[in-house]
């Protein structure tokens, strides 16, 4: 769990704070869970269903933007290992968007918490040191990591070791893909209609 | 005009990589735009800090305009416009940028790996692999190149510099970024209807 908490506190950091070089982005962590050795299946179709949903969204301005990349990263991880079924994967799936709302919230109280920078710079005219920046955002990130693993560790037996993982799911591949048109559907409604 | 010497333009492409590490909902990005001209000013910061560190908006992919435009103006003195100039990028860079790189570039980028796991019934094959490398590889050549550019065009040419968004091949780029993902999105569609027959 560890280990889980100290690479999703990277791919938060990634992907809001420094660098955005793709490499948090759900389609490459996939790669890297696949090669940890998860059901390859189950995590590219979460991938896939993650990035459909969240493809429309720009982080812009002050509106607060669903941290995908993170939350896609530590559900995966601590709730994908092992046999899965097509109620597990809705749920995963649930689990993603709700993990990235509250992770956009938690942002949002960062930032502000940030603020106090300013005070720094106009009244101790220092330069401002990045490692500290980086080291504090660092830190912070890993503690709210580790909280979100342990909350999902504590909840992950209720969808995988009882009776929801066993139950015989007919046309398990078909609902996957059904979870995948729709937000592309929705994608191609909001992207391709006329503007008057 | 003083010149950039190639090293500071490394440094300050660099130090963009870092800008949102400082965004804040108060300035936004202008202890970020603070942070990341430091070593271009020398050692007086401090009449910087109290000018500059005022609200200033930008997209991350795109701040090395924003930095080498407002750099030319401090540099060459010419103080009176700076403000104006700065409500002129955060509200240009910013929209251009969110366009350009969130709307179509991220995208086009997505778009062709999913295609790719939908092709393979999401499995992962070397030819998978060898395309996201690939990709991340050259997103990031523009990541470094786009902010690198910016700097050097701005402090040059001045705000002359974010009319590269205002040419013909530009244009031209988007239409085909835009074309590019309408079908890629409409090929995905396609792809997930082909898995479940």
């Amino acid at each position: 769990m560890l280990l889980i908490s100290l690479i999703s506190a990277l791919v938060l950091l990634e992907s809001r704070e420094i660098f955005q070089g793709l490499l948090s982005q759900p389609f490459v962590t996939a790669l890297f869970l696949v090669w940890a050795g998860y059901d390859q299946n189950f995590v590219l179709a979460a991938a896939t269903v993650t990035h459909l949903i969240y493809l429309n969204r720009t982080p812009s301005g002050t509106t607060t933007f669903p941290e995908y990349p993170f939350g896609y990263f530590v559900t995966a991880s601590v709730i994908l290992p092992g046999e899965q079924n097509a109620i597990t994967f809705i749920l995963s799936i649930a689990l993603i968007m709700l993990i990235s709302e509250f992770t956009a919230r938690f942002m949002s109280f960062k930032r502000r918490y940030f603020e106090k920078y300013r005070d720094r710079f106009l009244f101790y005219k220092g330069v401002p040191n990045l490692t500290e920046g980086v080291f504090f955002t660092f830190i912070i990130f890993f503690i709210y990591s580790l909280t979100v693993a342990a909350v999902l560790n504590f909840i992950s037996p209720a969808i995988r070791n009882t009776a929801l993982n066993e139950i015989p799911v007919p046309h398990s591949q078909p609902i996957i893909i059904f979870l995948c048109i729709v937000p592309a559907l929705f994608y191609i409604y909001k992207n391709f209609r006329i503007k008057k | 005009m003083k010149e950039l010497r190639t090293y500071t333009v490394l440094s300050l492409t660099i130090r963009t990589f870092f800008i949102r590490i400082f965004y804040n909902y108060l300035n936004l990005f202008g202890e970020g735009l603070c942070f990341c001209l430091f070593p271009a000013l020398g050692k007086d910061r401090s009449e910087f800090i109290r000018k500059h560190l005022k609200f200033f908006n930008t997209n991350e992919y795109l701040s090395g305009f924003a930095l080498g435009i407002i750099l030319n103006r401090e540099l060459n003195n010419n103080d009176e416009s700076t403000e104006k100039t700065k409500e002129i990028l955060s509200s240009v860079i910013g929209s251009v940028g969110d366009r350009l790189v969130y709307k179509l570039i991220l995208p086009v980028i997505i778009l062709t790996a999913l295609n790719k796991y939908v092709i393979s019934g999401f499995s992962i094959d070397s030819c998978s692999v060898i395309l996201i490398i690939s990709e991340i590889l050259l997103f990031n050549i523009f990541n470094f190149s786009i902010r690198f550019y910016g700097i050097r065009s701005g402090y040059e040419k001045g705000i002359e510099a974010i009319k590269i968004f205002k040419t013909g091949t530009y244009r031209r780029i988007v239409y085909l970024l835009t074309l590019f993902r309408n079908l890629l999105v409409l090929s995905l569609l396609l792809n997930l209807f082909l898995l479940n027959i």
